[in-house]
C-alpha cells in the first residue's frame, strides 16, 4: 500500500518538474529587467530574464536525458553482473574491464562522448561506459553469495535455464541492491548530464535548462546569488528525491525476515519458586495485542538441567531468550520478571547485557553460522575445552569455513563453556551430531552439574540427560509427555534402477573426500548415506545432482529434485510459499491457475493448510518452510529425491511428519537418497551406506 | 607464478587505457596545431604548427614513439610550451597529493563509521542527508563553503594560493576549503556504499549472537563487522583514488590551486596529447595498484572465510 | 596579435567555477592618490588559461595573460602604446620612415643594460626580432608586415626595418610586442633583459620579479612584482575580493559589477578592450542582399546590448572596429521588419570560449525576432568553432581585442586576406587601403582610414554593435596602473602602493 504511494509520489515530482514551464510566470526568452537585479521573485539572470520562469521550465530536459541514461546503465549493468554470477569468463570481463574503466579519466572519455555525439547520446554513452561496469561490479558482489544458496542449487536441480534462475531467483532478491545502484546511476547521470549541458553542449540558447543556468549566471553569482542558487538547489533536491526514492522502493520490495506468530495462548497456571534464574509470570506480546507467552513460570535450580521441548514454531527459541534478558525484535515484554538469585534482571537493558556476559553461556540454534568467519576457531574457544569435545588438535588454527557443521556445533559449544557460565543456555545442542560426538557433548554437558536449559526436539535424549523436561505449548510450560514412537514404514516393492553411481569420487578444494562410490537406486527405495561431520556426504550428493563436478560415471534414469538441510536458504525470501511450489509445475507446462491450485495440494500434502500459499518464508518457522521445500520438490513429481539432511533442523512433529510424506510418495515410486545423521531415519531406510575414511560401503549389520 | 600474472595483467591494462586515451585524444575533434593557431589561422599556418610539433605523423607512429619515450621514463614535451611532461606532471602530482590524500583519509575515515551508524540503524533521515550532499553539484558545494568560511566568517582564506616556489604545507589552512569540498561528498559516497554491506553484516548471525551473548555493541562493531566491511571499502577506497587524483578539476579551478585536476582539463582543452598520455597513465598506475591491492585484500578475507 | 584571443578561450570554458561572492564591507576607495611613495610588493592575478604551464619564451606563443606581464616587466621593447593611439619610445627613443613608409629606422637609447651588464645594441633587437619572426606561425605573425631579411642594423644603436608593403602604422603594431633578449640566446630558463624588473623566483603557478635598479628608465616605485596566474576568471575575482591579490587584470564585467557594489575594490576601465561583432556573410545568403545587412543593422538595440552583455561597461559601436567614432545609425524596427520578415531563418552561430558571446548572441537572437528575423542559436565549443565555423557559416559571432584598425584590415578585409571573415572583396577597397597605409602624416591617414571604415559600415557585412571596456579590478592602495589601451596594459613599471 505505502509502496504504492511512494511511487506515486516519485511519479509526481518528476510530472512536476517535467511540467513547471506550465507555471512560469513569464516566458523565459523575456527580457524583464537589468541583468542580475532582484525584480521577481528569484530575480533576473545574465540577459535580464526572470530566473524563476526560467527555473520552472528547466528541469525536464535534464530529467528527460538524465534519467533514461541512468536506469540504462543500470539495467545493463544489472544484466552483465548477473550474468558474471553465473559465467566466469563474464565475470571475468567484467571485473576486469570495470577495473579498467576505473583507471580512464571520466572526464576525457565524456568530453570525447560530448563532442562526438548530441548531449543526449553523449550521457548515454557516458553512462554506458562509465556506469555500467560499477552497476556490474556491485551486483555481482551482491548475488555471488547466494550463488549456492539452497533455492538456487534446487532451481538448478529442476532445471530451470540459466536465465530463469538469475530473473526469477537471484535477481529479487538482489533488489533492493540493483534499485539503490540504479538511484546512484541516476544521480551521475544527473550530474553528467549537468556537466555536459554546462559545457555548452546540450540544449543551446535561449532554452532555458538548469545546468546552463548555473553556467551562464556564475559570473553574476553575487550580484544575484538566486540566478546560481536556484537551479543548483534544484538539481539537488532532485538527485536527493531520486535516490531515497529508489532506495526506500527498495527497502518495500524486500520482505521483511522477521518471523510472524499466529498462535494466541491461553494464560497458564502460576507456580511460585526460588532458584538460580527465574522467569516469573512473563507475558509477551509479537505484536500489539497477539501475545506470544502468557504467564510464563520456569525456575532452574542450582545444578539442575532442564529440557525443552515443544513442536517447532512454538517459540522454545524466544524463550531462550528471554532467560537471556532479553526480547526478539519486534516482541514486547508486557508483565512479568526475570530473576537472577531473586534479583530483577530488567529486559532488554544495558545491565542485563552486562549479567549475561558475566553468568550465561550460549548455545544458539545454527551455531555455524554464529561463527565469524574471519577469526579463528582458536580465538573463541580454549583448546582443552576442544579436545574433550572430540575436535582434531589443530582445529584451533582453522578459520569457520574449514569445519563440518558438526564441528562448528561443538566449537560453539565450547565457546559456550569457555567462561564456565553460573546457566548455560543450549538450543539443539546435539541436532547434526553422530552418535559418537553426540556422547562427547552429552558427557561434557552433564559433568558440570551447574544450571542448564536445554532446547531439544529429541524428547529420548533429553530424558537421559535432564533432571526434568518441560514442554512449550501454547505460549505456556507443561511437565512434557511420553516419547513419539515413530512407525516403521510399509515395505514397497522395488523397481527398476533410477540411479547408478559407478566408481564415483568426489573432491573438494583439490582434496578427495570419497572414491570408488558403487551404488545404486530403485523405485521405491529410501536409501540412506550416513557418516561422520565433514566425511562427503553432501559433496556426494550434490555431485550426483550435478552440482558438483564428480570423477566416475553417474547415471540418473527420469527426474531429478534435491532437498537442502538449511531451512533459512532453502526458500527464496521474496516468493510466497504458493509460487515457490507451483514454479516447477509451470516450468512443466501448467497453466498459472492450475500450478497454483495444484501447489496448494502440494502444500496440504506437507501438512501446510491453504493459508501459508501467500506467506513468504520469512513469515513461517523453520519446520514450516522445510515443509513448503518438501513440497516444492515434490512437486514436479520426481523419480528422484536427493535430500541432504532435511530433517536435521526439525523437531520430532515435524520431522516424522516430512519422512512420512517420503513413505507415501515411495509407495508411488519415488526413489529416495538420504543423507543424515540420524540413526531413526537410518533405522527406516531400506538400506543404509557409511560414509568413513573415503570410502563409501553399504552397512552389512542390521 | 600467480604475482607474475596478475602483475603482467595489470601491465597490460595500463597500455589498454594508455592505448584508449591515445585514441580518444586523437578522436576528439581538433588537435594541438589547431588550438594553438588559434582565431585567424590560415590551414597553411596549422598545417606548419602541425608538422613542428609533430602531429603530421601517423597516429600508430606517434603512439609508438610515445610508448617507447615512456618505457624509458621520458614522458616527452608538452605541445603548448615545450616543457618536459615529467616534471610537470610530477609537481602537479605533489600539489593534488595535499588535497587528494586529506581526503581519501577522511572519506574512509568518516564515511566508515557514519555508514555503521546508518546501516546498523537503518537511519532514513541521516540517508536523506547523504542523498542531498552526494547529489548536491561541487560547484555548488565549494562555493558555499567559500561564502561561509571565507565570506562571512572570514577564517579561511577563500582562494588556496600557494606561496610563491612553495607548496601547500607552507600555508595548510589554504587546503582546508578544498579538502572539506572533496571530502563532504566523497564521505557521502563511501557512507552511502558501505551503508549496504554494514546492514548484511549486522543482520548476520555471528553479530547477532554476539550481541545476544552481552558483547558490548562498540565490541561487536570493531571485532565482527569492521573486518567484513574490508572487501567493499578496499574496492571504494580504489575506486576513490582514481578519483581524488581528476575529479578535482572544479574544485581546484574554485580554489586557484594548480593540480592534476586543472591540468587535465586544460592539456584536454588544448589537446596537448603528451600531457594529457602522461596524466592517463600515471593515473591509470595509481588506480591499478589500488585495485590490486583491494583484490589482494578480498582475495586474503575471502580465503579467510571460505568463500571460493 | 591576435594571440590575445587565446588567452581565455582555453580551458576555461571546462571550469565551471563559482567564486568571488562577496559581501564585506564597505570602505570608501579612489579619493586623492597622493604622491607616488616607494617600496611594496604588488601581487598581480592575471587569467592563465593553463593556470599554471608559463611560457618562457618571449618570442613564441604567449597563452595566458600572466605571461604577457611577466615578458613586459622582463624585457625591454620597441615602442609603447599610449593613448588615443599615440606610440611612446622605450627602448627605441625615436623613430622615421623613409621612401613611402616602407623603410623604418628607429634610433635605440644609449643607456640601456641586460641584467647580466652587458649593454643592449643594435644586434641584439635584430636577433630578438629575427626570432620573432621566425615563430611567425607560433606568435600569429606579430612583427606585421616587417620583412625581416632586409632589415638590419645600423651601429650599435639603430636598426632598419623593411616592410613588405608600405606601412605608415609599423611603430604601432610592434608596439609593446618586441621583447629584446641578448644576441645570440635561445634558452630562457634564467631570463636576462633589459626590462624593470628581473625574475626572482618562478613556478608553474606564480612568478616573483624584483627591480632591476639598472633600468634605464624612471625607477619603478614597487621593490618586488608577483604575477600569479589563475586557470578560472571566477577565481581570480575572488582573489582580488578576499585581498588575496592587488590587482585581478582582465575581469569579466560581472566580476567588476561585484567588486564595484562590495565597495572596498577599484574598477579601472580601459576603452575599447574587446567587443563581440555579429558576422554576415555578403556571399551567403540572406546576407548577400545589401537591403538584408542594412535592416539588421537597424533593427538591434545597440544599449541594450551594450547594457545586457557588457553590463555597461563600455560604449555603442557604428558597425566597423578601429573606435565608436563612427556613428551607428538610429534604431528603425518598422523599415527592418519590412526587409526581415521576408528574409527567413537563420541561424546565428556562437561559441562557448567567451561567455559575452554566448549572451550576445542570444539577445541579437530575440532582439531580430522582435524585428521579423527568425534567429536560432547554435553554440559550439571553442576547439572546433574558429575552424569550421567562423568565415564558413552565414552568419556568426566574431571576437574583437583592441589590435590597431590596419591590423585588422590585413588580417580579415582585404581580398588576399587569408582569412576574411565577411568575404569583403573589394579592389578598390584594397588599393584605396594601401594607399592610406603610404601616407606617413598621421592625421591625414586617419582621416583616410576613417572613409573606409564609413564604407565597412555601411556596406559590410559587420555589426559591431559595441565596444567593451577592459576591466582591472585592485585594492584603492594601488595607484598607477596602466589606463591605455592593446599592449599598454602588460607594462607595469608605473605602479606604486599607497601606504
Amino acid at each position: 500500500m505505502r509502496t504504492w504511494l511512494l511511487v506515486m509520489g516519485l511519479l509526481t515530482v518528476l510530472a512536476v518538474v517535467l511540467c513547471g514551464a506550465w507555471f512560469a510566470p513569464h516566458d523565459v526568452t523575456e527580457v524583464v529587467g537589468v541583468p542580475w537585479s532582484g525584480e521577481g521573485l528569484l530575480g533576473t539572470d545574465v540577459l535580464g530574464r526572470d530566473v524563476l520562469s526560467r527555473l520552472l521550465a528547466g528541469g525536464a530536459g535534464l530529467l528527460a536525458v538524465a534519467v533514461p541514461a541512468g536506469l540504462a546503465a543500470s539495467l545493463l549493468g544489472t544484466i552483465a553482473g548477473l550474468a558474471a554470477t553465473w559465467t566466469p569468463w563474464v565475470e571475468r570481463l567484467v571485473l576486469r574491464t570495470s577495473a579498467g574503466m576505473l583507471a580512464v579519466p571520466g572526464l576525457l572519455v565524456v568530453l570525447t562522448c560530448a563532442v562526438a555525439l548530441p548531449a543526449w547520446a553523449a550521457v548515454l554513452a557516458g553512462m554506458v561506459l562509465l556506469g555500467t561496469p560499477l552497476s556490474a561490479r556491485v551486483v555481482h558482489a551482491a548475488a555471488t553469495p547466494l550463488r549456492r544458496a539452497g533455492f538456487v542449487l534446487a532451481a538448478v536441480v529442476r532445471g530451470e535455464r540459466p536465465r530463469a534462475v538469475l530473473t526469477r531467483e537471484l535477481l529479487p532478491v538482489v533488489g533492493a541492491t540493483v534499485l539503490s545502484d540504479a538511484g546512484l546511476r541516476v544521480v551521475a547521470a544527473v550530474q553528467l548530464t549537468v556537466a555536459v549541458h554546462a559545457l555548452g553542449l546540450g540544449p543551446q540558447p535561449p532554452a532555458p535548462d538548469w545546468a546552463v543556468m548555473i553556467r551562464e549566471n556564475l559570473p553574476g553569482v553575487a550580484l544575484n546569488p538566486w540566478s546560481v542558487l536556484a537551479p543548483a538547489v534544484a538539481v539537488a533536491a532532485l538527485t536527493a528525491v531520486l535516490l531515497l526514492g529508489l532506495d526506500l522502493l527498495g527497502t518495500r520490495i524486500v520482505p521483511r525476515t522477521v518471523p510472524r506468530r499466529h498462535a494466541p495462548p491461553p494464560p497458564g497456571p502460576s507456580r511460585p519458586a526460588t532458584g538460580v534464574v527465574e522467569l516469573r509470570g512473563v507475558t509477551v506480546e509479537s505484536e500489539p495485542g497477539v501475545p506470544l507467552f502468557a504467564g510464563l513460570d520456569l525456575t532452574v535450580a542450582e545444578g539442575e538441567i532442564v529440557g525443552l521441548v515443544g513442536p517447532s514454531g512454538v517459540g522454545k527459541t524466544s524463550l531462550l531468550r528471554l532467560l537471556l534478558g532479553d526480547v526478539r525484535p519486534g516482541a514486547r515484554v508486557v508483565t512479568g520478571q526475570l530473576l537472577w538469585h531473586g534479583e530483577p534482571v530488567v529486559f532488554g537493558s544495558r545491565a542485563a547485557r552486562r549479567w549475561r556476559r558475566a553468568h550465561v553461556g550460549l548455545l544458539p540454534q545454527d551455531p555455524a553460522a554464529t561463527l565469524d568467519p574471519l577469526r579463528r576457531v582458536g580465538s573463541v574457544a580454549q583448546a582443552d575445552v576442544l579436545a574433550r569435545l572430540g575436535l582434531p588438535s589443530d582445529i584451533g588454527r582453522r578459520h569457520p569455513h574449514a569445519l563440518s557443521g558438526g564441528q562448528a556445533q561443538r566449537v560453539v559449544l565450547a565457546r559456550a563453556l569457555a567462561a564456565d557460565p553460573d546457566l548455560l543456555l543450549l538450543d539443539e545442542p546435539t541436532s547434526g551430531l553422530d552418535a559418537a560426538t553426540r556422547r562427547l557433548v552429552t558427557e561434557e554437558i552433564t559433568v558440570r552439574r551447574r544450571s542448564t536449559v536445554i532446547v531439544t526436539h529429541d524428547l529420548r535424549w533429553a530424558r537421559s540427560v535432564c533432571d526434568r523436561v518441560v514442554e512449550l505449548r501454547h505460549g505456556v510450560l507443561v511437565p512434557a509427555g511420553e516419547t513419539s514412537t515413530r512407525p516403521r514404514t510399509a515395505v514397497v516393492e522395488f523397481g527398476a534402477p533410477v540411479l547408478r553411481l559407478e566408481d564415483v569420487a568426489v573432491a573438494r578444494r583439490g582434496r578427495e573426500l570419497v572414491h570408488g562410490v558403487d551404488l545404486e537406486l530403485r523405485r521405491g527405495e529410501l536409501l540412506v548415506l550416513v557418516g561422520p561431520s565433514g566425511a562427503g556426504k553432501s559433496t556426494l550428493l550434490h555431485a550426483v545432482a550435478g552440482l558438483h563436478p564428480v570423477i566416475g560415471r553417474v547415471e540418473a534414469r527420469g527426474t531429478v529434485a534435491l532437498l537442502g538441510q538449511d531451512p533459512v536458504a532453502e526458500l527464496n525470501p521474496v516468493h510466497s510459499l504458493g509460487s515457490a511450489v507451483a514454479r516447477p509445475l509451470r516450468l512443466a507446462g501448467l497453466r498459472r491457475r492450475e500450478a497454483r491450485d495444484r501447489a496448494v495440494e502440494l502444500l496440504a500434502e506437507v501438512g501446510l493448510g491453504p493459508e501459508f500459499a501467500d506467506r513468504r518464508p520469512g513469515e513461517c518457522s523453520g519446520g514450516q518452510r522445510q515443509r513448503a521445500a518438501l513440497a516444492r520438490a515434490l512437486a514436479s513429481d520426481p523419480d528422484v529425491l536427493l535430500a541432504d539432511e532435511p530433517t536435521s533442523a526439525l523437531d520430532a512433529t515435524t520431522a516424522d511428519a516430512v519422512l512420512e510424506v517420503l513413505d507415501r510418495r515411495r509407495a508411488v515410486g519415488l526413489a529416495v537418497f538420504f543423507v543424515t545423521h540420524d540413526e531413526d531415519v537410518a533405522a527406516r531406510a531400506d538400506r543404509v551406506f557409511e560414509v568413513a575414511d573415503g570410502r563409501c560401503a553399504e552397512r552389512v549389520s542390521m | 607464478m600467480a604475482a607474475a600474472l596478475t602483475v603482467g595483467r595489470a601491465a597490460l591494462t595500463l597500455f589498454l587505457v594508455c592505448l584508449l586515451v591515445f585514441l580518444i585524444t586523437t578522436a576528439l575533434p581538433g588537435d594541438a596545431a589547431v588550438i594553438a593557431a588559434g582565431q585567424h589561422a590560415t590551414p597553411e599556418r596549422i598545417a606548419e604548427l602541425r608538422a613542428a610539433l609533430g602531429l603530421d605523423q601517423p597516429v600508430w607512429t606517434r603512439f609508438a614513439g610515445w610508448l617507447a619515450g615512456a618505457a624509458r621514463g621520458d614522458l616527452g614535451v608538452s605541445l603548448v610550451d615545450g616543457r618536459p611532461v615529467a616534471p610537470l606532471l610530477w609537481s602537479r602530482f605533489t600539489a593534488t597529493l595535499f588535497i587528494a590524500v586529506p581526503v581519501w583519509v577522511l572519506a574512509l575515515g568518516v564515511g566508515t563509521p557514519v555508514a555503521m551508524l546508518l546501516g546498523w540503524r537503518a537511519d532514513r533521515a541521516g540517508s536523506a542527508l547523504l542523498a542531498a550532499i552526494a547529489g548536491l553539484p561541487e560547484v555548488v558545494l565549494a562555493g558555499g563553503l567559500v561564502v561561509v568560511f571565507a565570506t562571512w566568517l572570514g577564517w579561511l582564506p577563500a582562494v588556496s594560493l600557494v606561496p610563491a616556489g612553495g607548496t601547500a604545507a607552507d600555508r595548510p589552512e589554504v587546503l582546508v576549503l578544498p579538502v572539506l569540498a572533496l571530502a563532504l561528498p566523497a564521505t557521502a559516497w563511501i557512507a552511502r556504499l558501505l551503508r549496504g554491506p554494514v546492514s548484511d553484516v549486522v543482520g548476520r548471525p555471528f553479530v547477532t549472537d554476539a550481541l545476544l551473548r552481552g558483547v558490548p555493541v562498540p565490541v561487536v562493531a570493531v571485532r565482527h563487522v569492521l573486518p567484513h566491511l574490508v572487501p567493499p571499502l578496499a574496492q571504494a577506497g580504489a575506486v576513490l583514488a582514481g578519483g581524488v587524483l581528476t575529479a578535482t578539476t572544479v574544485v581546484e579551478a574554485v580554489f586557484a590551486y594548480p593540480g592534476m585536476g586543472q591540468l587535465l582539463a586544460t592539456a584536454v582543452g588544448t589537446r596537448d596529447s603528451p600531457v594529457l598520455q602522461g596524466l592517463a597513465a600515471l593515473v591509470a598506475v595509481v588506480v591499478l595498484i589500488a585495485v590490486l591491492a583491494a583484490d589482494a585484500v578480498a582475495a586474503v578475507l575471502a580465503g579467510r572465510a571460505g568463500a571460493r | 596579435m591576435l594571440e590575445m584571443s587565446r588567452r581565455t578561450a582555453v580551458g576555461a570554458v571546462f571550469l565551471l567555477a563559482l567564486g568571488g561572492c562577496a559581501t564585506g564591507g564597505a570602505t570608501q576607495p579612489g579619493g586623492d592618490p597622493g604622491t607616488p611613495v616607494d617600496g611594496g610588493t604588488l601581487r598581480y592575478g592575471a587569467v592563465a588559461a593553463g593556470g599554471g604551464t608559463a611560457v618562457t619564451d618571449p618570442h613564441g606563443s604567449l597563452f595566458n595573460e600572466s605571461d604577457w606581464v611577466r615578458m613586459g616587466a622582463l624585457y625591454d621593447v620597441l615602442t609603447v602604446p599610449g593613448d588615443n593611439g599615440a606610440v611612446l619610445p622605450r627602448l627605441a627613443s625615436s623613430w622615421t620612415s623613409e621612401e613611402d613608409a616602407t623603410r623604418w629606422r628607429f634610433e635605440l637609447r644609449t643607456d640601456a643594460v641586460f641584467s647580466d651588464g652587458k649593454p643592449v645594441r643594435a644586434a641584439d633587437v635584430l636577433h630578438s626580432l629575427r626570432r620573432i619572426a621566425a615563430k611567425a606561425v607560433q606568435n600569429g605573425g606579430r612583427l606585421g608586415t616587417v620583412d625581416i631579411d632586409k632589415s638590419t642594423a645600423d651601429g650599435d644603436h639603430a636598426v632598419v626595418l623593411r616592410t613588405t608593403q608600405p606601412d605608415a602604422d609599423l611603430p604601432r603594431t610592434l608596439a609593446g610586442v618586441t621583447f629584446v633578449v641578448p644576441d645570440g640566446v635561445e634558452g630562457f630558463e634564467n631570463p636576462v633583459g633589459s626590462g624593470p624588473f628581473t625574475l626572482s623566483t618562478m613556478d608553474g603557478q606564480t612568478a616573483v620579479l624584483a627591480r632591476n635598479d639598472k633600468w634605464w628608465g624612471k625607477r619603478p616605485h614597487l621593490d618586488r612584482l608577483e604575477i600569479r596566474g589563475f586557470a578560472d576568471p571566477q577565481a581570480l575575482a575572488a582573489a582580488a575580493t578576499s585581498g588575496e591579490v592587488d590587482v585581478a587584470a582582465n575581469v569579466n564585467p560581472a566580476a567588476a559589477k561585484t567588486a564595484e557594489r562590495t565597495g572596498n575594490l577599484v574598477v579601472s576601465r580601459r576603452p575599447g578592450a574587446t567587443t563581440y561583432p555579429m558576422l554576415m556573410r555578403l556571399d551567403k545568403a540572406p546576407f548577400d542582399r545589401p537591403e538584408v545587412r542594412r535592416a539588421v543593422k537597424l533593427a538591434v538595440d545597440r544599449q541594450a546590448l551594450v547594457d545586457g552583455v557588457l553590463l555597461g561597461y563600455g560604449t555603442i559601436g557604428g558597425d566597423v572596429p578601429g573606435g565608436p567614432d563612427v556613428p551607428p545609425p538610429a534604431r528603425d524596427i518598422a523599415e527592418a521588419r519590412h526587409v526581415l520578415s521576408s528574409a527567413g531563418g537563420v541561424v546565428l552561430h556562437t561559441t562557448t570560449a567567451y561567455p559575452g558571446m554566448v549572451s550576445a548572441a542570444t539577445l541579437l537572437a530575440t532582439q531580430l525576432g522582435e524585428a521579423g528575423l527568425k534567429v536560432e542559436v547554435r553554440q559550439h565549443p571553442p576547439e572546433t568553432y574558429w575552424t569550421q565555423v567562423y568565415t564558413v557559416e552565414p552568419l556568426a559571432m566574431g571576437y574583437y581585442t583592441d589590435v590597431p584598425f590596419p591590423v585588422w584590415v590585413r588580417q580579415t578585409a582585404l581580398s588576399t586576406s587569408a582569412f576574411n571573415e565577411t568575404g569583403w572583396k573589394n579592389a578598390d577597397f584594397d588599393a584605396e587601403f594601401a594607399a592610406a597605409m603610404a601616407v606617413v602624416d598621421q592625421g591625414q591617414r586617419e582621416a583616410q582610414l576613417k572613409k573606409l571604415r564609413e564604407r565597412m559600415a555601411a556596406d559590410g557585412g559587420w555589426l559591431v554593435w559595441g565596444f567593451g571596456d577592459g576591466l582591472d579590478v585592485s585594492s584603492p592602495a594601488v595607484q598607477g596602473l596602466p589606463t591605455s589601451t592593446g599592449f599598454a596594459r602588460i607594462f607595469l613599471d608605473g605602479v606604486w602602493l599607497r601606504r
